[in-house]
């Protein structure tokens, strides 16, 4: 074993204890802002599809909706590639 | 390095079960998820790999 991994699987000191105990911790879920929103995705029930056709009338026009997004707005928006996983770097710095 | 182009929503094809096809932003949990019901998909199935050896 290399000192780095000795190291890194000492037992540290736990400090979120007690707070979680009493349940009193403080989840991604809990917190409340001003007008705070929410979403939720629609997604594919197929392997591999072709998409024909897109119908966001219906939830458009659903009680307290803010705004339903699909691909089109997504390149309205520029928004580029949604890489799952950054680039690999060798041990010698980038390529 | 090469990475394959990964939408942030799918448009033209999707190319895994699960893949986001649409977004929803509501006041609520509840109203997001229920609007995200009322999206209709129409889709073309293609052939899937669903096989390790096929892959």
């Amino acid at each position: 074993m290399t000192a780095t991994h000795t190291a890194r699987t000492r037992n540290q000191p736990r400090v979120e204890d007690d707070a979680l105990v009493r349940g009193a911790g403080s989840f991604m879920d809990d917190p409340k802002l001003p007008n705070q929103a929410y979403a939720a995705f629609v997604r594919s029930p197929h392997a591999h599809a072709r998409i024909v056709k897109v119908d966001t009338d219906a939830a458009r026009k659903a009680k307290h909706v803010l705004a339903v997004l699909t691909a089109e707005d997504m390149k309205a928006a520029g928004v580029q590639s949604v890489a799952r996983h950054p680039p690999v770097v060798g041990r010698g710095g980038a390529r | 390095m090469n990475m394959p182009f990964r939408p942030a929503l799918a448009g033209d094809k999707v190319m895994h079960g699960g893949e986001p096809v649409a977004m929803v932003v509501a006041e609520t949990c509840g109203a997001a998820q229920d609007a995200a019901d009322l999206v209709v998909v129409e889709y073309e199935e293609l052939p899937a790999v669903v096989e390790l050896a096929d892959a």
